[in-house]
């Protein structure tokens, strides 16, 4: 293989990573893709993936540290160069009260209603519990939150939390962390048909660009990843490539996909087939 | 009085919130606080009295996803 073919085009991934702004809460987003900060090599690898992904929305959390620790000094450092909006979660919490509790420390130190709410409900598979998720969000819409809400792919509940007054609701893909791609296409299929007005991103379980590809060709507003980037050998070519894969999708949607078929059709016109003759016989 | 912070069970010799969070070293850092899972805004601090035995929460910017 050539060095062109491999070559990434480090950084921006400019010219097709903007082909369709969105509106979120009011903000317009230039990327659907919404990256976390966690599990990178260092802050400096995670600094540069960032600018390589395209990605303007960064998520980020809150967590016990020592004075020692210099108080998230240095996360604090490594992304106010980025001119990214900031996402905080409130990943950790088991119930309502927890994520109601840190949701309001996060708009405080991070000085923004915008909100990813996950509330687990099951610690072996990280699965959002739906109960405790929908008395959160109904909770915090009322405290004036903008509420990303992390849910699985649970039709009525993703309605609930639209009716609640989410404007960004989050199935998931599979679980967090295991790269697994679309566990269920049909059951994202049918959330897509059945809630149009809804800004749906599919967070967590993606592993490779092409499962973020899919789900913006699926009709999806976005997608969110950490580990698929911040695990891969050279998370900031992997960045690059999902911002690609993004802006692609979303681009392939857009344009509307050609009609499947069972049979096959020859796209090399028919007619002047050479050496075919008609029968005279 | 004691109290817990972070999950340890310390003492203290002051029982406002704002000379507490500076005694323990976080005056000039970036933190966010909560007592017994209830949320304390920073400017109710210099007024806000902690109770013995009370949980209390530091938290700073971390990493997420």
């Amino acid at each position: 293989m050539s060095e062109a073919l491999v070559n990434v085009d480090l950084p921006p991934p400019a010219g097709v990573s903007h082909p369709d702004p969105w509106q979120v809460y009011g903000q317009t987003l230039n990327s659907r893709l919404l990256l976390g900060t966690a599990r990178y090599p260092s802050p400096a690898v995670m600094a540069d993936a960032v600018k390589a992904s395209g990605a303007d929305v960064l998520t980020l959390s809150l967590r016990r540290q020592s004075p020692e620790q210099l108080g998230g000094g240095s996360i604090w450092d490594h992304i106010k160069g980025l001119g990214c909006r900031l996402l905080p979660n409130t990943a950790g919490c088991h119930s309502a009260k927890e994520a109601v509790t840190l949701a309001q420390m996060s708009r405080e130190i991070f000085e923004t209603d915008w909100l990813k709410l996950e509330v687990t409900g099951d610690d072996y598979n990280l699965q959002p519990d739906p109960y405790e998720l929908i008395d959160a969000a109904r909770q915090l819409v009322k405290l004036g939150f903008k509420v990303f809400a992390y849910t699985t792919d649970d039709l009525v509940v993703c309605t609930r939390l639209r009716d609640l007054g989410c404007e960004v609701v989050m199935p998931w893909g599979a679980p967090i962390g295991t790269g697994k791609g679309l566990t269920d296409p049909y059951a994202l299929e049918t959330l897509r048909a059945r809630l149009p007005g809804v800004s749906l991103v599919v967070d967590a379980g993606l592993g490779l660009p092409s499962h973020a590809a899919r789900v913006l060709e699926m009709g999806f507003d976005g997608v969110l990843l950490n580990t698929a980037v911040a695990r891969a050998d050279d998370p900031v070519r992997m960045a690059a490539a999902f911002g690609k894969a993004v802006a692609a999708g979303r681009l392939a949607y857009n344009a509307g996909a050609m009609a499947e078929s069972e049979t096959a059709r020859p796209s090399t016109p028919v007619v002047g087939t050479p050496f075919w003759q008609t029968s005279n016989e | 009085m004691h109290v817990f912070v972070n999950g340890d069970r310390i003492r203290l010799d002051t029982d406002l919130l704002a000379e507490i969070v500076e005694a323990l070293g976080f005056g000039d850092r970036k933190v966010v606080v909560a007592v017994n899972e209830t949320f304390v805004a920073k400017t109710e601090w210099p007024s806000y009295q902690v109770s013995s035995e009370d949980r209390l929460d530091i938290l700073s910017a971390m990493q997420g996803g």
